[in-house]
């Protein structure tokens, strides 16, 4: 009897979960440099956001520069850079910001992914 | 040559040295230009991959250009200048063949490339060897070669200078009666009649 908790449902849940959009990109080798495709891929999830680094002020010489971190749990795989498969890695676009992927953990035996996205973007009221 | 025009030329030198067509499209090229901004897909253990990355090298540069010219250019005139700039162009050969695959581009370059001096470029002969140091990643030792080269790079700068065709002029004349002269407010004197 199989007794594994599957949380996919909680990840899943109205009163949780949220939309959540991916830029998946593809792209080509121009001289040695991977050009990326002016036109992504949009996918559209659900699933859970939460802060995983604040969004935070760094006041340099030259300007304020902003930082941050957003975990995602989603039940759908998000790609982070596999270069044999050809994947690069995913864009997430929340509350006017972008975060780039830099960690997914696949906790599918569980029932869903958990991924960490870089904020791109210094603006943006993410 | 901006930088990055210069590492696409030294892509095509690369590809050529390696035996590949530089301008090919290749699913997963062999040499490949390192830091790009939004990173780029990975390479296998067992994958040859150049990886190289230029820069200008500090303390070796002549920072004034040392052959001025002036040329007619209509009614305005062209300012030429020239100068020699040093470039480093450091090499990181991953795979079982990288060791060898940049043997095979010094060897190349030292026997001269067409390409190369075509675009005023010349390699400054040293005495560089590629250094096998192999890198742990992930629990693998990858194998791994390093050598730098340095280049003469012939660098050309053009200023169009305008002619001055004309200019605003205003003369602000004493009163007749007081005096012989106009006085300029920057003390340019001019007699009267």
């Amino acid at each position: 009897m199989n007794t594994r908790v599957n949380l996919s449902r909680v990840v899943h849940s109205p009163r949780m979960s949220q939309k959540i959009t991916i830029f998946r990109r593809t792209g080509s080798w121009e001289y040695g440099t991977w050009v990326q495709s002016d036109q992504p891929e949009t996918l559209t999830m659900r699933g859970i956001v939460t802060m995983a680094s604040a969004k935070d002020l760094q006041q340099v010489p030259e300007g304020d520069r902003v930082t941050g971190a957003i975990k995602i749990l989603t039940t759908e795989r998000i790609f982070i850079t596999d270069g044999p498969a050809g994947n690069i890695t995913d864009m997430v676009f929340w509350r006017g910001a972008r975060y780039r992927v830099v960690t997914v953990t696949p906790d599918i035996d569980y029932g869903f992914y958990r991924s960490i996205g870089t904020r791109l973007d210094g603006d943006g009221i993410g | 040559m901006a930088l990055d025009d210069l590492e696409i030329l030294f892509y095509r030198a690369f590809m050529t040295a390696l035996g590949y067509d530089p301008a090919a499209t290749y699913e997963r090229p062999p040499v490949r230009r390192a830091w790009p901004t939004m990173g780029q897909p990975d390479w296998s253990f067992e994958e040859d991959v150049l990886f190289f990355q230029c820069a200008f090298l500090d303390g070796q540069d002549v920072s004034q250009p040392l052959h001025d010219f002036w040329e007619d250019s209509g009614e305005d005139l062209n300012r030429h200048q020239e100068q020699t700039r040093v470039l480093q162009v450091q090499m990181i050969a991953y795979g079982p063949h990288g060791a060898a695959n940049l043997d095979n581009i010094r060897t190349t370059i030292y026997n001269g490339m067409l390409l190369l001096r075509q675009a005023g470029v010349y390699v400054v002969p040293g005495n560089e060897a590629p250094k096998y140091a192999p890198e742990l990643f992930q629990a693998r030792w990858w194998r791994r070669a390093d050598m730098t080269m340095i280049f003469n790079v012939a660098k050309s700068y053009d200023t169009e200078v305008k002619t001055i065709t004309s200019v605003p002029v205003t003369i602000g004349a004493n009163r007749p009666e007081d005096s012989t002269t106009v006085v300029w407010p920057g003390g340019i004197i001019i007699k009267k009649g």
